[in-house]
């Protein structure tokens, strides 16, 4: 698998899913693969958009098709989840893969994805708040309306910290990495979280500087949505 | 037919590794943070600013 | 002795040696005038100097050697400014300045005082002959007048409502600049970590949530002029904030002869030029580790 094809081809999942979701038509993930050149770099696309895929039926209730379920799976098939994970990436991915299942399963009604291990292990501690906040950033795609699960409750544990490093990533002008942590912020706003921020304010910021990257468009996209609805 | 049902199980360590990296997208080394330049500091704006002193008649 | 009372101890030892050493380098060329010329070259400096010699002296925690230094320092820049001669002459011949009076009572913190020219003040003072300024400065003029012992009506409380940090805006909305004025609004209106009760809770915990970020941003960018300054603030809180970690990285960067460097730029090899570029950083190095001393031993409060 090639990793700028998958990246392009991530983006243009993404591009997809996020005119979904401003009321265009469907992401359709059986079309979008059809449209990559190469169908495993598409497959690995499906799996960096990850949970993403499912905003639109998450959020606007869009009826999921077959189809679209078969294209998820066959991603998983392609690129085995990673089952014992030891590096930091392969934590992130453990998580990000667990997101995915675990929200492909709620739509479908089937077996839910058995949970990785205890999430401080891809965090670390919430007082190395820098590092910790990069992590929190890494693992974005599980902050989604009505986000539940060991690594939300680990998050909305700490408004502060998750608060330093996006004011941290702001300040450093990476917009990419805080629109991913203001995402966050925004689903703890929603779940009714007192935050020293303004997740509006924070939002109004960032919207205008993040760039043209559609997963970044994506991430703000939801924290907009989770600020709407809070 | 999608093009996805010709795609086989495999056993792909290096992709899975190429995916984690990809996930775990790690944050830019190079940061931007605000520094002292000449144009951050504002043009002080007087609409009403006094015209430069002449020298005073002998 | 905790690790950072140690830390800020010998920053602030090493520091004032090297302010000690070099200070030569900071007098006027030449006999200088109520205008001063370039005022950043000499007149500035010689204000911060004074200022951190009058903390060390007011704060008392340095050794013997350290405590004679700050002594002689700031009897240096009171020669330096003719034993508040050329103050009186500047206040006289630009009625409006305020820069006399901040200058002078760092002096008259340490005992050198100057009659005629606290007669002065006390006359500019009630005719509130003070020129318009930034709502930071105007907390500067402010406890000026309150070291300085000349009854006024200020409401600091109000004036510090008046600075972007009184505000308490949102975190991010903060530049280099800026940063220094939301810093020196600390420093004010506590009176350099005297009265830590003066910041209104509500800032007090705006600046426990937002200086290690604050902090963290500009540690990365090197810039270790803001950084010392930021620690400062960090001495004047209610409850001081001084985590290990963020003392050693700034000890880190002093250099042995004590300079401490004022970004992460290459430091000249020329002595006039290595004094002129990081004197003030030295001397933000000297009122950190004082004050952090004092406030961990018990100071302040």
């Amino acid at each position: 698998m090639d990793a700028s094809s998958c990246a392009r081809d991530a983006a243009h999942l993404a591009g997809r899913v996020l005119g979904a979701l401003r009321g265009g038509s469907d992401a359709d993930l059986a079309d979008f693969l059809d449209s990559c050149a190469d169908p495993a770099a598409g497959l690995g696309a499906v799996r960096l958009v990850g949970a993403d895929v499912f905003l639109p039926h998450l959020v606007l209730n869009r009826p999921l098709d077959a189809r679209d379920v078969d294209v998820v799976v066959a991603s998983f098939e392609f690129l085995s989840s990673v089952t014992a994970p030891v590096t930091t990436e392969q934590r992130v991915l453990a998580w990000h893969d667990w997101s995915t299942a675990r929200l492909l399963a709620g739509l479908t009604g089937d077996v839910p994805a058995a949970t990785p291990e205890d999430p401080t292990a891809v965090l670390g501690p919430a007082e190395d708040w820098q590092r910790w906040s990069v992590a929190v950033a890494q693992l974005s795609s599980l902050a989604h309306p009505g986000a539940t699960g060991p690594v939300v409750d680990v998050v909305a544990a700490q408004p502060l910290a998750l608060c330093r490093g996006v004011v941290r990533t702001v300040l450093r002008r990476d917009f990419a990495t805080a629109s991913r942590l203001t995402r966050w912020l925004c689903l703890l706003h929603a779940a009714g979280v007192r935050l020293p921020v303004d997740p509006v304010l924070l939002l109004g910021h960032i919207e205008p500087r993040v760039g043209a990257e559609p997963r970044r468009l994506l991430d703000l996209a939801v924290a907009r949505h989770l600020v709407g609805a809070a | 037919m999608a093009a996805h049902t010709g795609i086989r199980p495999v056993v792909a360590p290096a992709d899975i590794a190429q995916l984690g990296r990809l996930v775990a997208e790690p944050e830019p080394a190079l940061a931007d943070p605000p520094l002292p330049e000449p144009n951050a500091a504002g043009i002080l704006l007087l609409l009403l600013s006094p015209p430069t002193p002449k020298e005073p008649r002998k | 002795m905790s690790t950072v009372v140690r830390t800020a101890h010998e920053v602030t030892a090493s520091a004032l040696g090297w302010l000690h050493a070099h200070r030569e380098l900071g007098a006027f060329e030449d006999d200088a005038t109520a205008d001063l010329g370039d005022n950043d070259s000499v007149y500035k400096p010689l204000c911060e100097l004074a200022l951190a010699s009058s903390l060390v002296l007011r704060e008392g925690v340095a050794g013997s050697a350290e405590l004679r230094a700050a002594r002689e320092l700031l009897e240096f820049s009171w020669r330096q400014l003719r034993a508040g001669d050329l103050l009186y002459e500047r206040q006289l011949r630009h009625g409006l300045v305020t820069d006399p009076l901040e200058t002078y009572v760092h002096h008259a913190r340490g005992g050198l005082r100057h009659e005629a020219l606290e007669q002065l003040f006390e006359q500019t003072s009630a005719a509130d002959s003070i020129t318009e300024v930034l709502p930071n400065r105007r907390l500067a003029v402010a406890n000026a007048h309150r070291v300085a012992g000349l009854r006024r009506d200020d409401d600091f409380q109000g004036m510090l409502r008046q600075t972007w940090l009184g505000r308490t805006p949102q975190p991010w909305a903060l530049d280099w600049y800026t940063a220094y004025y939301m810093t020196h609004a600390v420093f004010h209106v506590t009176d350099w970590g005297a009265m830590p009760g003066e910041l209104p809770p509500d800032v007090v915990g705006y600046l426990e949530n937002w200086l290690p970020a604050w902090f963290e941003v500009w540690a990365e960018a090197g810039q270790w002029d803001l950084v010392g300054e930021l620690l400062i603030v960090g001495a004047c809180l209610p409850e001081p904030w001084c985590e290990p970690a963020r003392w050693e990285l700034f000890a880190g960067v002093q250099h042995g002869d004590g300079l401490v460097p004022r970004d992460a730029e290459p430091v000249d090899d020329d002595p006039w030029r290595r004094y002129h570029d990081h004197q003030h950083t030295t001397v933000v190095a000297t009122i950190a580790g004082t004050l952090t001393t004092s406030r961990l031993l018990g100071g302040g409060t």
